[in-house]
């Protein structure tokens, strides 16, 4: 394995009374896709200001290692690309003037700009728009503009927070296959979202956080393994199901009421699915028995704790392959 | 690419946004428009209703010679008395003056006015002038006499002629244009940094170049577009006089006499040091301001216009204890010292050490709104507390 690109060790970041990144470590390796993923409030945006060098940590050290040269606490501006959560251009400017501007900041040629300007405003169906003012765009083409703006320049290392935020489900495709095609062409991404969906697409790596903790790790592969060795079962019930009936069996089985006729049992690895089963046939009146697979979603559900839990009622469809 | 060539690129960047030709174009024929509509309601009120008088006795004392647009003047003979102030009377006369003897006349009149007292002028004059004639003077003589004195006017500390009249007003010409400038500048700066703010455009700059070279290129691009702005209406000006002129108007015009090239050239670099100094300032202001609708801290941004503003002080006395104190003041200075050049005593030593002192001052202020500016542009939902930007400005 070659050297990690990026290496954040014991980073810890607070505001006032808040925790937001809470002793943080984890590496990158040149050319993945490594996906921080949490809930809202979790410390990802905070995390991706200080590798960016906006916010300094209280502790801990970020430390980044460019093949062939180029070793510091930040990447030179030409090297890297950021799209922060904030989404923000100049309104009332055209696009190609914006994005040459954003160029010429990450020390590109004016006419290098340019042309890349122009070869992505193309290839994002925005040639005709070139010359208009941001303001006139759709959210979602701002949100294509606002992703050229950080890539234009070709860097080696890319931050990309919430890319998918405010795409529907086309562009979002359409995002995932640019994603990839940057990592493809060499470049390191870390990629911010809450989508585990999408995100279990591209990661090569995936870190969790929770309340500035990281609660999970590792290669795509890595997780999944781990994970998929425990079973879940969707149980329909009738009557008024009481969830608490496994609570001494602790952490090998975990019970959740997805809807009110509709209970989850996942069953870690090595615990009886056979003396689960029992002892809800003998709490419960149960109807249906379904098996799932488990996804990431669940596997992130799992990790990052209630406050994550989608309410949706129609929540258990969401597993379904 | 140098910190320098960045902020280049961000003052082009601001140049471009901020400044319109084709508004600058509409700006300046406004004011032409505007210009030349007020010059002919005044040509208008001007002419409207010059003072018809019928004179009576204009041999007595000769004031019919000495009609204004204001007073236009026909002589008549005592036998028309009558049908004079029937004119009067019926609107179709303003006044009929009877001249009686040199020392005494009757205004019969519709209306009272100003125009009395012209009148009353006149009468004196033409009195005055019949009482010399009366005492066997020449031509030569009666005109000697007549003749206004030729008025010199000096002051204490300056030995040119006319100096102060002309240095007074170059000073008020410095000064507007110096407010003018730093209106326009204020305007131009909170509108871009509370604008970015709230555009969120701020991470995606600070994360690729430094934020100092951030606030360098706005600070010059900002300056530039207000000097093109005033320029513009200098233009403006110019165009319109030159338009008036036409039409007859004259106007005093600013000339150079009274400040020789190193002295202009001195007052130049205040000027510019000025703005760099009150621009740094408002960005950083700017900077942490959070709603530009609602923060107290947007009463900073008037510090400036005082702090030029107090320069028109040194009319009353720019060589007092007090004036000779801002004018080495760095907040002061820009608008101080020029004061003091133009009107007052101010040696070499002195002009070098305020100089000095902006100097410095304008580079310690830049330094520490770029450490402010760093901080407070990547601040949402609050403003920083007065205890915050002290240990931002300590901290490099």
């Amino acid at each position: 394995m070659s050297s990690p690109i990026l290496t954040v060790a014991g980073v810890s970041k607070r505001f006032a009374a808040v925790t937001a990144v809470d002793d943080v470590s984890f590496d990158v390796e040149p050319g993945e896709i490594f996906a921080l993923l949490g809930p809202n409030g979790a410390g990802k945006t905070t995390l991706l200001r200080m590798l960016i060098g906006l916010i300094l940590p209280d502790r801990g050290t970020v430390r980044y290692a460019l093949p062939g040269g180029g070793e510091g606490p930040l990447l030179p501006p030409e090297q890297v690309g950021y799209l922060p959560e904030e989404r923000g251009l100049y309104q009332d400017v055209d696009l190609l003037r914006t994005l040459v501007h954003f160029g010429v900041l990450r020390r590109m040629d004016r006419s290098d700009a340019r042309r890349e300007a122009r070869s992505w405003l193309d290839r994002m169906s925005l040639a005709d728009r070139a010359n208009v003012q941001l303001k006139t765009l759709s959210k979602g083409n701002q949100q294509k503009v606002q992703f050229i703006s950080a890539v234009l320049h070709r860097p080696r290392f890319a931050l990309l927070d919430e890319p998918f935020s405010g795409l529907d489900p086309l562009n979002q495709d359409f995002f995932l296959q640019l994603i990839r095609e940057l990592r493809d062409s060499g470049t390191t991404v870390v990629i911010s979202a809450h989508q585990m969906q999408l995100i279990e697409r591209i990661a090569d790596h995936i870190t969790v956080l929770n309340h500035g903790r990281i609660v999970l790790g590792g290669t795509l592969d890595d997780v999944r393994r781990r994970w998929r060795t425990g079973t879940r079962l969707v149980l329909r019930v009738g009557g008024e199901p009481d969830v608490g009936f496994l609570d001494g069996d602790g952490p090998n089985v975990s019970v959740r009421l997805l809807a009110p006729d509709t209970i989850e049992l996942f069953i870690r690895d090595g615990a009886s699915v056979g003396a689960a089963l029992v002892a809800a046939g003998t709490h419960l009146d149960i109807i249906e028995i379904e098996s799932h697979p488990v996804t990431l979603h669940d596997v992130y559900v799992a990790s990052v704790g209630a406050e994550a839990r989608p309410a949706a009622p129609n929540a258990a469809a969401e597993g379904t392959p | 690419m140098s910190r320098a060539r960045m902020a280049l690129e961000v003052a082009r960047w601001e140049f471009q946004r901020y400044f319109k030709l084709r508004q600058q174009i509409v700006g300046i024929a406004i004011l032409v428009f505007t210009g030349l509509a007020i010059f002919g309601l005044v040509r208008l009120a001007d002419r409207e209703d010059p003072v018809d008088i019928a004179v009576i006795g204009d041999d007595i004392l000769p004031v019919a010679q000495h009609a204004t647009p204001e007073l236009r003047f026909s002589v008549h003979t005592p036998a028309e008395q009558a049908e004079l102030r029937t004119a009067v009377n019926d609107d179709v006369l303003d006044a009929l003056l009877h001249i009686h003897s040199v020392d005494r006349a009757e205004l019969y009149a519709t209306r009272r006015g100003e125009w009395i007292d012209e009148v009353r002028t006149l009468l004196a004059g033409a009195r005055q002038e019949v009482a010399l004639r009366r005492a066997d003077m020449t031509a030569a003589q009666l005109a000697d006499v007549l003749a206004a004195p030729d008025l010199v006017i000096r002051t204490a500390g300056d030995e040119t002629d006319d100096g102060p009249r002309t240095g007074r007003f170059a000073l008020i010409v410095v000064l507007s244009v110096m407010l003018f400038t730093v209106f326009m500048g204020m305007s131009y700066i909170f509108t871009s940094i509370t604008g970015e703010k709230q555009l969120r455009v701020t991470e995606q700059v600070i994360a690729a170049i430094p934020a100092q070279a951030w606030i360098d290129g706005k600070i010059l691009g900002l300056t530039a577009v207000s000097l093109a702005s005033v320029a513009g209406t200098f233009v403006g000006f110019g165009v319109l006089m030159a338009i008036l002129r036409v039409f007859g108007g004259s106007f005093p015009l600013p000339t150079a006499d009274s400040a020789d090239p190193v002295t202009l050239l001195v007052i130049l670099a205040f000027g510019a040091l000025g703005l760099f100094f009150w621009f740094a300032f408002l960005a950083a202001i700017a900077a942490m301001i959070d709603d530009p609708n609602t923060s107290t801290r947007s009463s900073f941004l008037f510090l400036p216009v005082l702090a030029t503003g107090v320069a028109f002080l040194a009319l009353r006395d720019p060589d007092s204890t007090l004036f000779r104190i801002l004018a080495l003041l760095p907040p002061t200075t820009p608008g101080a010292m020029p004061a003091r050049m133009l009107l007052g005593n101010v040696g070499v030593l002195e002009v070098a050490l305020s100089i000095a002192l902006l100097a410095a001052a304008v580079i310690g202020l830049r330094t520490a709104a770029g450490r402010v500016f760093r901080l407070a542009m990547l601040m949402y939902g609050k403003e920083p507390s007065w205890g915050e930007v002290r240990r931002w400005i300590a901290t490099p």
